[in-house]
């Protein structure tokens, strides 16, 4: 049974929430906003929200409540590497934020290489002195080379951790992030950093919904568009970090009613382009995320149109030109913002591309969102026919991953799949890329 | 109208004749635009700089020792277009793309895929291309084997339309009427023409071959050759066709015969009337053709049965009575629809004679094929003085048109005769125009009453009366000859008073 | 040309211009090596850049230059002690310690690596190079066509893995690549040891300036084209606190902005693309070949000749004003360009593609069909367009029976 679903925003001490019928209430938009107080207020706005209606879900974005500059706890990061950095040269990360959030930064042999071929032994002694030496820190980031083909020496290390601190919480890099160490180490971090906040988060939020309704279901909205369980916020807070962005542009795009688009987001200083496919978001890994700091996590890809809003207008005008997808501009708030989208709007070919939202775009957007899984991993493949089937096997893992958070069973589909040629590898390396979605089934 | 003569290269194959006749038949032709081009030469690249050196015309072969690769492909069909190649062939694993494919055909230049290796068939295509006669010879040479195949003179025709690139065929009488194959053939502004005599010799029709150009003088040999080969299988076919179409009518006549011979009975014994097209469960609709009544008509019935075979080469036609009988079954016949196909088939029927036809109601089984070949007839009586070519329903006449054009006077007597025993009765007249208006209503006496403006008890009262006489109208072989004789009797009995109401 | 220093604040436009002469195909996911190059040049210092003739001629220097995945070397990153084991390795083998060191070749990691190196070892880096751009092998340099050998050649992997080539130039490329294999997909090299006066007409002076030139041109645009929340979902809401950022809120110095209004459209008239495409070409010398839809990209053939590591792909690109067809053939980089089947551009010069919605450079592993590119192609420096350059960098050389355009002619 299809009840209305709720998307809602938490920010700034405010709760923006958004209802969107399901087919039988015809798929109508109702916005409601109010202080983000107790778990009592809140699920009474939604009900009031709801006026009767059967809500399914309540997904919700918290990547405000998540800032890890503001709820991060310190971090510990342990990198198992074949080679460690020498007097820790080149280790350091340029972001403050990180810097800030590791309370201490260790290095202990081991590792893979990228087909998962290991490199050097695990150096259990040096596990056990790093998780003796960071005592006194809540929670750790371990980062192992090669994780993504291989993740032996994490599990191992995450054995020895919670062998001797089992109170510690643990991030683990393969569960976070794709390749590139760096970056996925710094999600790792930010995700470990987060690990507490992310509970809190996910029990009030629950809770809220229990308040709502006892057949409602609790979700939150992802970066890449997506919506997760509260079970998997708990382990990877990471993922809700710019959902915000993600969500706006299929809000925008689910209110100008097309599920392929180009979206340009009027903010008061620029216009932010991105596109939404299969009422998706177009996402890429190499966006930096909070502080500037690049995860290795899909996030929605904007481009920003800087300068006065006719300088705006007309460089969308020109993109929306070559696109086959029709254009949508959404105003983010009002005042400047608004102008900026109305001259876009002006220059577009069909007058119906603009959006004026009656309330947030993202709380739309977080209500229509579905589970969605990404994966990121290099195969070997000599024949064409190799390279397929190590595809096929990546994508039901996609696949499967999807259906594990919540998906309706039957509804999973591959968003994309992509391989790709590795430079100055042997011949017949590859990476695969493989990003899958579903529906969102009746229970989270 | 004569161009001057310019000076051209006359025997150079086309692309196209490559194509239908040579080594290109078997390659995969990935893009088809501009096919006329002429050949000059084959050439076997394996270095795409060798392109540069040639000239106009060159059928640029791809080696497979070249490399492959969309940017090979794409690299040679630049400098074959440069050059005014013909076309140009790649081996198939060098795997045009679709691109590729785009490219080609904005340059307009022909492009085919391979699957052997490229040296072997840039050979063939070089022995091909080097002695056009030759190539030639085999395209006759295989259009001969292949006339002998066909029976008809539709297939002989399909042969030269589909072998021998750039020509279109037709088969024409000497009228300009076109008996097989393609119409544009007799439009052509270029044609090559033969002489087919008929089974007696004499001159019966002309096949044309059209060309969109003017021929070189070689290939217009080469086509009147091809023409020359299918004369004697069309000749051959003519008479085949004739004589079968014969046999096949007496066939059918001895089917029609044996139908009619078994009323009120279903199918009649199979060796007799099974005969391909005609069936009798089903759904009926009857036609019938007369021609004019001065000609001899058994004389005819050849010409016309072979000329109907040649429009019609599905369905049998039966010489019966004084015309000729067939019928369409379909689910859904109807007579309107058939007489509008009847109309068009006569119109492109060869036929030395007026024709015209009848055509009955469309109705169910034997018993109403019998019914509507009767309706056929009856119409056919009142279209034959129309002239040719037309076809009316046995409905679309109605009855009085019907009896005007059968003569009245005698019908009425007649009529009188059959209807005596009713006729005798002291309300004789007014039993007969209750008769005719029970059988306008089908049978219905309450519709009849209605229609007389009588009490419906009357009308079974009458209807009573009628059957004491000895008249069984129930009888559906009767019933039309009753229904006629009381439409013939009608006038006169109208004329004499109102006698229809009491 | 004279002295000036690399610093950190110099990492995000080094990173820009080296991804830029990557030409595409090797570019791609070495943001990694700025991280690291940044954290390196804040430990050890700024590096000075000095072009040939401010050093002693009796200098030894020599190539400093990484090899193999890029992507091996995002997972395995350096050590820091790299530099430190080549320069030891290579003493006792070319008549004294290392006084400078040059790129190999200042494009994609390898315009970072060596700067690291110079900054680890606090030696001068030489602002030349012997590719001008990336190439698959490591002899096909400028060096190479100048009579300089290769060898010995010193070389590291991620794993500790250390050893000494001494032997022919192609020999040590297919001896290295092994080992690269092996050794966790990446080896950072030390080769071509010589002395600075001999690197006059043997190395392509300047590249290190371009590099860092064509980097400012693209960081300009690609910063303003830089969504400016940073994910922090306040920016975004109605209610949000625009004026006060966290203190951890500011860019960092990977995410600096750009001059506000500055680049992006002046006047409303020029694509944003258009305007960035015209700065690259003032930078560059490049020309574009054109611009559109790009219509096709998967796996190519491979040539007979090549024995490159890594899969040939092909691309086609739908030149929107001409209607014109750009084929494009990769094998790691970008090898060659037809314009509706003429050769339009080959190797040895550069050809890159721009991403004209997000203003970046880009290659294969990053598009799909569908998307917006401008083809660009640089020219490579005069050496290369020598006849044994064109032998040693030109399409034949990677198995393509082709002749360079420039050789088109002769």
């Amino acid at each position: 049974m299809e009840g209305a679903r709720i998307g809602i925003l938490l920010g700034a001490g405010r709760a923006h929430a958004a209802l969107v019928g399901g087919p039988a209430g015809g798929g109508e938009v109702r916005h409601a906003t109010g202080p983000n107080a107790s778990e009592r207020v809140l699920a009474r706005m939604l009900r009031d929200l709801a006026g009767g209606a059967r809500v399914a879900s309540v997904t919700w974005d918290v990547a405000a409540e998540l800032d890890p500059a503001l709820a991060g706890t310190p971090v510990a990061a342990v990198r198992i590497v074949p080679r460690p950095p020498a007097a820790g040269l080149g280790s350091g990360h340029p972001s403050p934020l990180l810097r800030a959030l590791q309370a201490r930064r260790g290095a202990v042999v081991g590792g893979h290489d990228l087909f998962g071929v290991e490199l050097a032994p695990l150096d259990v002694y040096a596990v056990l002195a790093e998780c003796a030496a960071a005592r006194d820190i809540p929670a750790l980031a371990v980062t192992a080379s090669g994780a993504p083909g291989c993740a032996d020496h994490e599990l191992a290390a995450a054995e020895l951790i919670y062998d001797t601190r089992p109170d510690a919480r643990v991030s683990l890099s393969h569960q976070v992030g794709g390749l590139g160490l760096l970056d996925r180490e710094a999600a790792t971090v930010i995700n470990a950093a987060l690990l507490a906040r992310a509970a809190e988060l996910a029990e009030r939020c629950v809770r809220v919904g229990e308040l709502v309704g006892p057949q409602v279901s609790t979700w939150f909205a992802a970066g890449d568009g997506g919506r997760v369980s509260a079970e998997r916020l708990r382990l990877l807070p990471v993922l809700a970090l710019s959902a915000s962005e993600a969500v706006a542009l299929t809000g925008a795009a689910r209110l100008a009613g097309a599920a392929d688009a180009l979206v340009g987001l009027a903010l008061p200083d620029a216009l932010a382009v991105g596109h939404v496919a299969g009422g998706l978001p177009e996402v890429t890994v190499d966006r930096p995320g909070p502080g500037g700091v690049r995860m290795a996590i899909p996030t929605a890809s904007l481009t920003r149109l800087p300068g006065p809003p006719a300088a705006s207008a007309a460089a969308f005008a020109l993109l929306a030109e070559h696109e086959p997808r029709p254009a949508v501009v959404a105003a983010m708030r009002g005042g400047e913002a608004a102008e900026r989208a109305r001259a876009a709007a002006a220059r577009l070919p069909a007058p119906e591309g603009m959006v004026l939202p009656g309330g947030e775009l993202a709380a739309v957007g977080a209500a229509c969102t579905e589970p969605t899984a990404w994966l990121d991993s290099v195969v070997y493949a000599e024949s064409g026919e190799e390279l397929e089937r190590q595809r096929g096997i990546a994508e039901q893992r996609a696949l499967t991953l999807v259906a594990e958070s919540g998906a309706r069973l039957g509804s999973e589909r591959v968003v994309s799949s992509r391989a790709v040629s590795m430079s100055f590898l042997r011949s017949g390396s590859y990476r695969l890329m493989v990003r899958a979605g579903g529906e969102a089934g009746e229970s989270a | 109208m004569s161009s001057p003569r310019r000076p051209r290269v006359a025997e150079q194959l086309t692309v196209d004749e490559l194509v239908r006749y040579g080594p290109l038949g078997r390659a995969r032709m990935l893009v088809g635009e501009d096919l006329t081009r002429r050949v000059s030469r084959v050439a076997l690249v394996s270095e795409l700089d060798q392109i540069r050196s040639y000239g106009p015309g060159t059928v640029v072969v791809l080696s497979g020792t070249l490399g492959h690769g969309a940017w090979v492909v794409e690299s040679a069909l630049r400098l074959a277009w440069e050059r005014s190649a013909s076309c140009l062939v790649s081996p198939a694993e060098a795997g045009p793309k679709p691109a590729t494919a785009q490219l080609a055909a904005r340059m307009r230049l022909p492009v085919f895929a391979v699957g052997e290796d490229t040296s072997a068939y840039a050979l063939e295509l070089a022995a091909a291309v080097a002695s056009p006669e030759a190539a030639r010879a085999r395209l006759a040479a295989r259009c001969a084997e292949l006339f002998t195949e066909r029976s008809s003179a539709r297939g002989i025709l399909g042969v030269i339309n589909t072998e021998v690139p750039g020509v279109s065929a037709a088969l024409l009488l000497p009228d300009g009427h076109v008996l097989a194959g393609q119409g544009a053939a007799a439009r052509a502004e270029h044609q090559v023409r033969v002489e087919v005599p008929g089974p007696d010799g004499r001159r019966w029709a002309d096949l044309v071959a059209g060309l969109a150009a003017p021929p070189a003088p070689a290939w217009a040999e080469s086509v009147r050759l091809i023409l020359r080969l299918a004369r004697a299988p069309l000749t051959t076919s003519v008479a085949r066709e004739r004589v079968s179409a014969v046999y096949r009518a007496e066939e059918a006549r001895a089917a029609l015969t044996a139908l009619f011979a078994r009323p009120g009975r279903e199918a009649p014994a199979a060796p007799g009337v099974d005969l391909p097209g005609w069936r009798l469960e089903g759904r009926h609709v009857a036609v019938f053709l007369r021609t004019d009544p001065a000609l001899d008509g058994a004389a005819l019935s050849p010409g016309v049965v072979s000329a109907w075979q040649e429009v019609l080469p599905d369905l049998p036609l039966a010489p019966w009575r004084d015309g000729w009988a067939s019928w369409w079954t379909e689910p859904d016949a109807e007579a309107g629809q058939v007489a509008a196909a009847l109309r068009r088939h006569l119109a492109r029927m060869r036929v030395p004679v007026p024709l015209s036809a009848g055509v009955g109601r469309a109705a169910e089984g034997g018993d109403g094929l019998r019914a509507s070949l009767e309706q056929a007839v009856l119409a056919a009586g009142a279209t034959v003085r129309l002239g040719h070519g037309e076809v009316r329903t046995f409905d679309e006449l109605g009855y009085r048109a019907l009896l005007g054009t059968l003569g009245q006077a005698e019908l009425a007597a007649a009529a009188r005769l059959v209807l005596a025993g009713l006729l005798a009765a002291p309300d004789g007249p007014v039993l007969v125009v209750t008769l005719a208006a029970v059988l306008d209503c089908g049978g219905s006496t309450g519709r009849a009453a209605a229609r007389l403006g009588l009490h419906r008890n009357t009308v079974l009262g009458r209807v009573e009366r009628i059957r004491g006489r000895g008249v069984d109208f129930d009888n559906p072989d009767q019933r039309l000859a009753l229904h006629l004789a009381c439409y013939a009797l009608l006038p006169e009995l109208q004329a004499g008073g109102q006698a229809g109401r009491e | 040309m004279s002295e000036r220093l690399i610093t950190a604040a110099d990492v995000p436009a080094l990173l820009a211009g080296a991804e830029f002469f990557s030409t595409s195909a090797a570019g791609e996911g070495i943001d990694f090596a700025g991280v690291w190059l940044g954290d390196v040049l804040a430990h050890a210092g700024p590096v000075r850049l000095v072009p040939p003739a401010g050093l002693d001629p009796g200098t030894v220097c020599a190539a400093i230059g990484a090899m193999g995945s890029t992507t091996a070397m995002a997972e395995l990153p350096p050590s820091g002690d790299e530099p430190a084991v080549l320069a030891r390795s290579l003493a006792g083998r070319c008549g004294g310690p290392l006084g400078a060191v040059l790129p190999l070749n200042a494009a994609s990691v390898n315009a970072l690596f060596p700067v690291a190196a110079a900054a680890l070892l606090g030696l001068p880096l030489i602002d030349c190079d012997g590719m001008g751009r990336v190439f698959p092998l490591i002899h096909q340099t400028t060096f190479e066509l100048a009579g300089l050998p290769l060898a010995p050649m010193a070389a590291v992997s991620a794993g500790y893995d250390a050893l000494l080539l001494e032997t022919g130039s192609a020999r040590a490329e297919r001896l290295a690549r092994v080992v690269a294999q092996s050794a966790g997909g990446w080896l950072l090299c030390a080769l071509y040891p010589t002395r600075v006066g001999r690197l006059a007409g043997a190395a392509i002076p300047g590249s290190m300036s371009r590099v860092l030139e064509v980097g400012r041109v693209l960081h300009a645009h690609a910063a303003s084209a830089r969504p400016s929340w940073n994910g922090s979902p306040g920016a975004l809401g109605p209610l949000g606190s625009p004026g006060a950022p966290g203190p951890l809120g500011s860019p960092g110095p990977l995410d600096s902005p750009g001059s506000p209004g500055g680049p992006g459209l002046r006047g409303g008239q020029v694509a944003p693309h258009e305007r960035l495409l015209a700065e690259l070409a003032a930078a560059t010398g490049a020309s574009v070949l054109g611009g559109g839809r790009l219509v096709e990209i998967g796996p190519s053939v491979r040539q007979a000749a090549a024995l490159f590591p890594g899969n040939p792909v092909g691309l086609a690109v739908h030149d929107h004003d001409s209607g014109r067809l750009i084929r494009i053939e990769a094998h790691n980089e970008l090898i060659l360009a037809l314009s509706d089947g003429s050769l339009a551009a080959a190797v040895p010069d550069l050809l890159c593609l721009l991403d004209r919605g997000t203003l970046r450079m880009t290659g294969p592993g990053r598009l799909t069909a569908g998307d917006q590119v401008d083809v660009l192609v640089v020219p490579a420096a005069p050496l290369w367009h020598t006849i044994p350059g064109l032998a040693l960098g030109g399409p034949g050389a990677f198995g393509f029976p082709l002749r360079h355009p420039k050789e088109a002619g002769r």
